[in-house]
């Protein structure tokens, strides 16, 4: 006691005390503020305040985090005029890749994760398709939520009813030949919608975007498939949904409910979320196989099994005062087992990261999907998933074909080399700088 | 007619001060960004980090681009449709109100305005039912027992832009006829009696009597219209989402707008869009505002 | 006989008519007890079941604080519409009423920001509302609010009609303006809440401006909350869209009931010079 009050024991005291005081109110200082994160759809953000508290839980207790949802096509819009007015900026944003490239003329208000990414080997246990998607030329700018391997989700009650199997339809010449008969009966197969155009030009090694930014690439192999796309339709083997597109709530109700289409052509996430949520009372008489083959003239196989279309990524903003926060918290969403397995189990997609595909419970087979294990088929599919070529033009590109640029096409009222030619025009003609310039 | 003209034409102090709060919220916050936007205009695309000067460009661009005309011709077919229909039916249903009960009215005008007071995202989701192509509750109801085949409203590049048209027409008759309504009843009692005495037929005495009566209030609805139909963004937007139908069929102005802005990136560009708005605005205006005036003073009586 | 058939032709006019214009609000409130599958099924019209479960989703806050956003609407929609009316009416006031240089000027200052497209006028605004410090603060979307182009020239118009001889008599008795524009007050009180109404509705569902002002939870307007329902996975049901917006109706026609005799009057009036 007495040497409590004893003066220099109490000055060390103090002085050790006051310093942990200014210690810590500089660490909370630059700790208080939360990160900001953005997301687009009011499921997605609970998926984030989970991964909020699991990230709390096992990483860093002192984490804080503010999720927002905003509507589907009001996000990118505040997003655009948060960086035009470098106000109300978020940290961390989940962007759909179609939007994406949006944000990429002249500087790209993003974190160049290219250094980062290859100092905790993201590069290599990330499907390096999939991570090219939110590059620019060599820098990583966003890294990807979903493997978006597109497949083909078929009626088995309905391939019951006309005696067709999933391995009868291994190319596109197999295909359109039974929707011809089919047809016959007056029944189409598939429902068409004009993203198919983007996913079946990819899927035979096509492109939208050159690397230095051409529009159409490879012009001829465009006009055949859309001249594919628009045979189906005047065939009828093809169906094109009421608003055009297989995006719409009422079509499941409509089309799909009246056995209408056999078969609808979808990503990943596709199927885990629109079709579980808007068709289940189907459950169980959905399977999924992967796509048909295209074949050369004698009819050998010259093309994969698989396309890919969208998927969302996780993006951290150039002008955040929380980089390193931030980054830690994106890197664990990537790579944490938990975090990969339930953004599939709740409904959201198939993840892009090599490791998990090892997750029992991503290959499970699933009642839904009649006990096919749409892990399985993804993980097989994987390695083949094509290149998307991001460009700065991207998000106008696809927004002109939903916006039914083609669509004139399947309604058969214009040939696919006109349109594709006007198509070619006014994107090369929009105004901005050249892409992949920065 | 001025009745209460006074003659110290002198903005005193105390007018200063009634006109101040006014004016000065109109310079802080419309002025000032209306100055910025024109600005906005003069510099390029650069969504983040310095943009440049680019001054009259992205104009010239305008003048240049087919589907920018394609938006004027849209706007304006779809403005004088919707007016002409609106104001038909408007006419049309004041006229139908007048015979009701007194009592019944009052309830009958809010349901006609219903769809003006409901919430755009609610109304987004009915329009997707309504204007389907197959299942749509229009071709259910309507277009089916007429006889005709389905139409789709959202696709069909022949219909895109009546599918605008009658979301216009559904969201704004009921105002229209409830300010009509007001007018008709405005009519003094003696001309009407005189012109039924002199033995004029309805039509004659519809165009001749009741139309310069009603003038003034036809005039506002008019222009209420047009500014709607030019400058707002909320009916195509809840249609569409911000897209111009197959072959830009509903691509209007304003629509035009968000896109270049919100969908292209270049915020520059999307701001001269929505100024070159305002001279086709303006224009369309003085032609409305021109022509009553005549009207009005031939046939008014006092 | 002529009457009785004109009339029933008349009835039937309206009836139907009216089940085409209220259908949105039958729909709505239909829909809040249906399932997403039931909403997007044109051939389904009532709900499988009365559930009040969206109700209680709605108001139990999941989503976002419902009773918060509605206040946030009410508040920045009353302000507006008392505060625009107030102001047009004391601009409307001078101008209508005397003769001055620059009238028309100012009148054609008012003309301008009616025809400016909100759009264009969004993206600067919110700068500049930023640079002020009210970012996310209601005051940030009343304030601009607050300036309507069609009430000047709505109460110029009143008042270049009103008659003079109780003014001219304050006035020779010395008064200043502002008590003569107080005396002005009972006489337009139909107008008043005329505007007011409409200057309310317009306010209520306003989009950019609050959409880009507002960012927190707690001062979001209505529209803006509900709009992020409107997700790209339309996972979250909509029948709790639809439960907001059913009850966010309320207010609307509140004060409809409040002013529509008034607005009757008021216009009967304004039209009849």
């Amino acid at each position: 006691m007495n040497s409590f009050l004893n003066f220099p024991s109490i000055a060390n005291r103090s002085v050790r005390f006051a310093l942990i005081i200014i210690i810590c109110a500089i660490v909370n200082v630059s700790w208080a503020e939360p990160v900001k994160i953005w997301i687009s759809s009011q499921q997605d953000k609970i998926y984030y305040d989970n991964m909020v508290r699991l990230y709390q839980q096992e990483v860093d207790a002192d984490f804080q985090a503010e999720v927002q949802a905003f509507g589907f096509r009001e996000m990118p819009d505040k997003l655009a005029i948060a960086f035009k007015t470098q106000t109300n900026t978020p940290d961390i944003v989940q962007l759909d890749e179609v939007f994406f490239g949006m944000y990429l003329q002249g500087e790209a208000p993003f974190v160049d994760l290219t250094d980062r990414v290859k100092a905790v080997g993201l590069d290599e246990s990330i499907m390096p398709q999939r991570l090219e998607l939110f590059s620019l030329g060599d820098r990583v700018l966003g890294l990807p939520q979903s493997l978006s391997a597109v497949v083909i989700y078929y009626r088995r009650d309905l391939f019951q009813q006309f005696s067709l199997s999933p391995s009868e339809f291994k190319t596109w010449d197999d295909f359109m030949a039974i929707g011809e008969e089919l047809a016959a009966q007056n029944q189409p197969l598939l429902a068409l919608d004009p993203s198919y155009f983007g996913m079946l030009l990819r899927q035979r090694g096509g492109h939208l975007f050159s690397e230095t930014g051409d529009v159409l690439p490879d012009f001829e192999l465009a006009v055949e498939t859309l001249e594919f796309m628009g045979e189906l339709a005047q065939k009828r083997i093809g169906l094109m949904p009421d608003r055009s597109t297989i995006f719409d709530p009422v079509f499941f109700g409509g089309d799909v409910a009246n056995n209408e289409i056999l078969a609808i052509m979808g990503a990943d996430w596709y199927g885990l979320d629109m079709i579980q949520q808007f068709s289940s009372e189907l459950e169980g008489e959905w399977g999924i196989m992967p796509l048909p083959v295209w074949t050369d003239e004698q009819g050998n196989p010259n093309s994969v099994r698989t396309s890919t279309f969208a998927g969302q990524g996780l993006v951290v903003y150039k002008g955040s005062d929380l980089i390193d926060e931030s980054w830690e918290f994106v890197k664990f969403v990537m790579t944490n087992r938990e975090a990969n397995a339930q953004r599939f189990l709740q409904g959201n997609s198939f993840p892009a990261y090599k490791p998990a595909f090892e997750d029992i419970r991503l290959l499970q087979p699933q009642p839904f999907f009649g006990y096919d294990s749409m892990g399985q088929i993804l993980v097989d599919l994987a390695p083949e998933v094509p290149r998307v070529m991001m460009n700065p033009k991207r998000p106008m590109a696809v927004f002109m074909i939903r916006e039914g640029m083609l669509s004139s096409v399947m309604y058969g009222e214009g040939d696919a080399r006109t349109a594709l030619t006007r198509f070619k025009d006014q994107l090369e003609g929009g105004g901005g700088p050249p892409p992949g310039v920065n | 007619m001025q009745r209460s003209l006074s003659d110290r034409n002198l903005p005193s102090w105390g007018h200063v001060w009634l006109l101040a709060p006014f004016f000065v919220f109109l310079s802080l916050f419309w002025i000032t960004p209306l100055g910025r936007g024109l600005l906005l205009s003069l510099e390029s695309d650069t969504l983040f980090g310095e943009s440049t000067f680019v001054g009259w460009q992205h104009y010239r661009d305008l003048l240049a681009d087919s589907r920018y005309w394609r938006a004027v011709l849209n706007t304006a077919v779809f403005a004088v449709s919707t007016i002409t229909i609106t104001i038909t039916l408007a006419l049309v249903f004041a006229h139908a109100l007048r015979f009701c009960n007194r009592r019944i009215q009052g309830p009958l005008v809010f349901g006609l305005m219903i769809p003006g007071l409901c919430p755009p995202t609610v109304l987004a989701l009915l329009f997707l039912l309504v204007f389907h192509g197959k299942e749509g509750l229009l071709n259910r109801w309507i277009i089916q027992p007429l006889g005709f085949e389905t139409i789709n409203w959202l696709s069909d590049p022949d219909f895109i832009l009546s599918a605008v048209v009658i979301q216009a027409v559904w969201r704004w008759t009921g105002f229209m006829a409830f300010f009509l309504l007001c007018a008709l009843n405005a009519r003094p009692r003696e001309i009407l009696d005189a012109a039924r005495i002199d033995g004029a037929g309805v039509w004659s005495r519809f165009v001749n009597v009741t139309l310069p009566l009603i003038a003034p209030t036809l005039t506002f609805c008019l222009i209420y219209l047009i500014i709607d139909c030019f400058a707002q963004f909320a009916g195509s937007y809840v249609l569409f989402g911000g897209s111009g139908g197959t072959n830009d069929a509903g691509l209007l102005l304003v629509t035009y707008a968000y896109q270049k802005a919100f969908i292209g990136g270049g915020f520059g560009s999307g701001a001269a869009v929505s100024l070159s708005i305002v001279p086709w605005l303006a224009g369309m205006l003085i032609l409305v505002a021109m022509v009553p005036r005549n009207v009005w003073k031939e046939g008014s009586t006092r | 006989m002529n009457r009785k058939l004109a009339s029933i032709g008349v009835g039937c006019l309206l009836a139907i008519a009216t089940i085409i214009f209220l259908y949105p609000l039958f729909w709505m409130i239909l829909g809040s007890f249906k399932s997403n599958a039931e909403i997007f099924n044109t051939l389904i019209f009532w709900p499988r079941e009365w559930t009040g479960q969206y109700y209680e989703i709605l108001l139990s806050n999941e989503f976002f604080p419902y009773l918060t956003s509605l206040a946030n609407s009410i508040t920045v929609s009353l302000s507006q519409g008392v505060g625009a009316t107030l102001l047009a009416a004391m601009a409307g006031f001078v101008i209508g009423s005397y003769r001055f240089r620059g009238r028309i000027g100012l009148l054609a200052l008012g003309i301008l920001v009616v025809l400016i497209p909100a759009q264009m006028v969004a993206l600067p605004l919110f700068m500049w509302v930023n640079t002020l410090g009210l970012f996310d603060n209601v005051f940030g979307v009343i304030l601009p609010g607050l300036v309507s182009g069609l009430g000047l020239l709505f109460f110029a118009r009143v008042y270049s009609q009103l008659p003079s001889d109780l003014l001219d008599v304050a006035r020779t008795e010395g008064a200043s303006e502002f008590r003569i524009f107080l005396l002005t007050l009972p006489l337009v009180k139909p107008f008043l809440i005329a505007f007011g109404f409409a200057h309310f509705v317009l306010s209520w569902h306003a989009h950019i401006i609050p959409m880009l002002v507002l960012n927190s939870e707690e001062t979001r307007t209505l529209p803006i909350s509900l709009a992020a329902l409107y997700g790209s996975s339309l996972n979250s049901p909509q029948a709790v869209l639809m439960a907001g917006s059913a009850l966010g109706m309320l207010p609307l026609i509140a004060v409809f009931a409040f002013a529509y005799p008034q607005l009757k009057s008021a216009l009967q009036e304004f039209v009849s010079q």
